[in-house]
């Protein structure tokens, strides 16, 4: 039934009988036309006929429509029903706390049955959320994780999300909470993240498993190394030449693989950074054309490096990581490469100015071209183009492969063409920043200092547990005449320490009974001793060599510990630097030190007393090594008060053993000013050498 | 002072920071049979003069704590006037030797000195 049609009929009617009922009267009082009166009756009876039936109908009409009204609630779901068939739950809580509504999901999720004080849970959650409400300025988040206990169901997690309801006066009526269970989405989260945890776990593990590899290995290699330099040192035979040189390259390779496998756990491990500093491009050219021209002229190879005239001379990069770069591609190209050329070109990309300085390192070589299969799988793990090349030339099939995670970590790229019949090419493409600031000279890190410039009085202490290295040391300081003090552990070196002092101390790291960290900080703090002291470690973790300096280290050695690395350690720390000094001879003639003592003096101060001059030469003994050690600390950190001071007593001292010559030197000295520690050293030096002949001359007369 | 000058066993008191100075001097007024009494920096030397009023007194000037002047000063002040003061240093500096001149000491002695130049100075106003 259509009601506005009905409506409209209706309507019609009305109208017509309305003016149909005027008609008679519009006659009569218009027109003044007279109209019979049996005729009015008719119309009037017509007109009433009209009204009835015009009445009927419109009741007819509301009753059917008050029908219509009656059905809708039966045949439309409420607003509320709709809500019962949602999947999340859906609350009203009203401003006294109560839950007014809950649907269905809501119930279930509750579990109001099972556990109702889930409710106030709810309600609570909805009152912070209610005060926070009316709170203009500080409305808490409308959104929070609650979790719901139950006897029946385990454990859940529910996020619950609320609105505030206001009614037309802004007054906050009621809330509307929307509840949906994350207890599945949490369970997932916590089993990732425990996956996640296990796998770093795995990896840190493994990182440790491969330092402690790393140290057991490279332990005995350092006597393996060691003494292959020592025999190499002597007057050898041709074969065993040739048996010598195979021990050292055997075990360089095995250094290499392991420094290799710690580089990728680091890689994995995310513990790899680099240290961009400003770095000169020569330096980087020379230290690849260093490593790879001995390997070319082998075999037969010829190597070139060329540099575009364009290319910055000074950027930001980490040296060493570069060079690994470059030497890992080059050894590559050594590997497959028979005879011919092998190019390092540097170029620099001047496509977008703006994108700043890009570099292109290009590495040429002549070896047999790889297939394009192989050559996709030439930056894998252990990807060997060909087993047999690698075979011969001893590699681990790794260095390309940290090559590409190094180049990633740059920020730049790498990848090999081959081209037919001419070899491969390997370009890295690297961004940098230019540097303005000159790379600091690295000549002298480089410079090594002869062994004769050794003072043969230094002492030194080996504090070392494995027999074979504490070998290996003693024979390196043996080239120096320096025979060291050896020790087997931390403890062992403090009880000596407490006794003697020496001018420089090698200390192992990881010894049985106190360790070298400790050793170390019981000597800078309990002894009080500023000796240096060089960590020989064979850890290489990152960090160890802070570690060690942390401790109160002066220097680092990382063990296999090469001959020429003593060289500039002993160069160092030795008493004097001075290159003239002519090797002492282990024995001193006797007669030295005559022209120390003033033997007059020295005979008026003693009255010929020998008794005298022992106790007081006992006496200088004692202060010796102080005053020493603070001399040449205060020269070192240029404290000019605290030198003065210290020669200044120093100086009574020489002149009560009759050296007077030795305390107008140091009163020179004193009152030098000049801002070079390094003469001042010198001078120093010089001036205990004196002193000790001196005392030579001194017990030589008491003996 | 020439009162004391028969007596066997004067004392001498010495204050000097340095302990080959101090041990070769000791050693050479003990054989004389001088009874010396040491300190080895001022502060033990005020303390020591307290208690004991040698004869003659051998200050160096620079030493820890209290300078040889304060030792100077203290004795001059509070100990006695006539007490002869040996002054040593080694430092030359005019200044120093001028002001331990005003404040009362007697002698003066550059170090490095020979014994037997001590041993006259101390025989002279030991007698």
């Amino acid at each position: 039934m259509q009601n506005s049609t009905t409506r409209r009929i209706i309507l019609a009617v009305f109208a017509v009988s309305i003016l149909l009922f005027a008609i008679p009267h519009f006659y009569e009082n218009i027109f003044a036309v007279s109209v019979p009166a049996g005729m009015r009756l008719l119309i009037d009876a017509f007109i009433f006929l009209l009204i009835v039936s015009l009445l009927y109908t419109f009741y007819q009409h509301t009753r059917h429509a008050d029908y219509l009204i009656s059905q809708v609630p039966e045949r439309q779901p409420s607003g509320t029903q709709y809500l019962d068939l949602l999947p999340e739950g859906v609350a009203i809580v009203d401003t006294e706390q109560q839950i007014s509504y809950l649907n269905q999901a809501g119930k279930a999720l509750l579990d109001l049955a099972a556990a109702p004080d889930n409710a106030r849970l709810l309600s609570d959650w909805t009152a912070r959320f209610c005060a926070s409400c009316t709170g203009v300025n500080d409305p808490s988040p409308a959104e929070e994780t609650l979790l719901i206990d139950s006897p029946v169901t385990p454990l859940r997690t529910l996020l619950v999300q609320t609105r505030p309801l206001f009614d037309a006066h802004g007054k906050l009526v009621q809330t509307i909470t929307l509840l949906r269970d994350t207890s599945e989405i949490s369970r997932n989260e916590i089993e990732s993240k425990r996956v996640q945890k296990l796998a770093e776990q795995a990896l840190a593990e493994r990182e440790i498993f491969l330092a402690n590899i790393s140290h057991d290995i490279r332990t005995p290699l350092n006597a393996i190394l060691g003494f292959s330099e020592l025999l190499d040192q002597r007057k050898t035979e041709p074969d065993d030449r040739t048996y010598l040189e195979g021990i050292r390259t055997s075990g360089t390779n095995l250094l290499a693989l392991i420094n290799e496998l710690l580089d990728l756990s680091r890689i994995e491990s995310g513990q790899l950074t680099l240290e961009p500093r400003p770095v000169l491009l020569d330096d980087i050219v020379q230290a690849v054309a260093a490593e790879i021209i001995p390997k070319a002229r082998r075999k037969n190879v010829q190597y070139r490096a060329q540099v575009d005239p364009d290319v910055p001379s000074v950027f930001m990069a980490d040296r060493l990581r570069l060079t690994q770069v470059l030497l890992a591609i080059g050894t590559h190209a050594i590997n497959f490469t028979d005879e011919g050329l092998i190019t390092l070109t540097v170029q620099q990309r001047t496509a977008d100015p703006l994108q700043g300085t890009h570099l292109l390192f290009t590495i040429t070589d002549a070896g047999n071209d790889i297939a394009a299969d192989k050559l996709e799988h030439v930056f894998d793990r252990f990807g060997r183009v060909s087993d047999q090349a690698m075979y011969r030339s001893g590699g681990t099939g790794l260095g390309l492969n940290i090559a590409r995670s190094l180049v990633a970590l740059m920020g730049g790229t790498i990848s090999a063409e081959s081209h037919s019949e001419r070899g491969t090419s390997f370009c890295v493409g690297l961004p940098v920043d230019r540097a303005d600031t000159p790379a600091p000279v690295l000549t002298q890190t480089t410079r090594t200092m002869r062994p004769r410039s050794i003072p043969a009085q230094m002492t030194v202490l080996l504090v070392e547990d494995n027999i074979l290295n504490q070998k290996v040391m003693a024979g390196y300081l043996n080239r120096y005449q320096l025979k060291p003090t050896i020790v087997n552990n931390g403890l062992e070196a403090i009880e000596v320490l407490k006794d003697r002092s020496f001018d420089l101390i090698f200390m192992d790291i990881q010894m049985p009974i106190m360790d070298g960290y400790l050793a170390t900080e019981t000597i800078r703090q309990q002894l009080a001793l500023t000796t240096p002291i060089v960590a020989m470690t064979a850890y290489t973790m990152a960090g160890e060599r802070e570690r060690c300096l942390l401790a109160g280290m002066n220097d680092y050695l990382s063990k296999p510990i090469h001959m020429h690395q003593l060289d500039n350690v002993l160069a160092r720390f030795m008493p004097t630097p001075v290159s003239s000094y002519e090797p002492t001879k282990p024995t001193k003639p006797v007669a030295m030190g005559t022209h120390v003592i003033d033997e007059d003096f020295l005979n008026e101060l003693m009255d010929g007393d020998d008794e005298l001059l022992a106790e007081m030469v006992t006496l200088f003994l004692q202060d010796l090594p102080t005053y020493r050690q603070t001399l040449f600390d205060s020269a070192e950190q240029q404290d000019h008060a605290l030198f003065k001071q210290t020669a200044h007593k120093f100086r009574s001292s020489l002149n009560s053993l009759a050296m007077l010559n030795t305390a107008k030197s140091l009163k020179v000295l004193e009152t030098d000013t000049t801002p070079d520690p390094l003469a001042k050293r010198i001078q120093l030096t010089s001036l205990f050498e004196e002193i000790n002949d001196g005392l030579t001359f001194l017990q030589n007369r008491l003996a | 002072m020439n009162e004391m000058s028969n007596t066997p066993a004067q004392t001498i008191f010495i204050a000097e920071d340095e302990a080959l100075i101090l041990k070769m001097m000791t050693f050479r007024l003990q054989k004389q049979g001088y009874t010396v009494i040491t300190a080895v920096d001022g502060r033990q030397a005020l303390d020591l003069l307290q208690s004991l009023t040698p004869d003659l007194i051998i200050t160096d000037l620079m030493m820890p704590y209290h300078s040889g002047l304060e030792v100077i000063e203290y004795v001059r002040t509070s100990l006695s006037a006539s007490i002869p003061v040996i002054v040593l240093s080694a430092s030359g500096d005019e200044s120093i030797i001028q002001k331990a001149h005003s404040l009362g000491a007697n002698e003066y002695m550059s170090k490095p000195f020979l014994p037997n130049e001590l041993l006259e100075r101390v025989k002279k106003h030991l007698g």
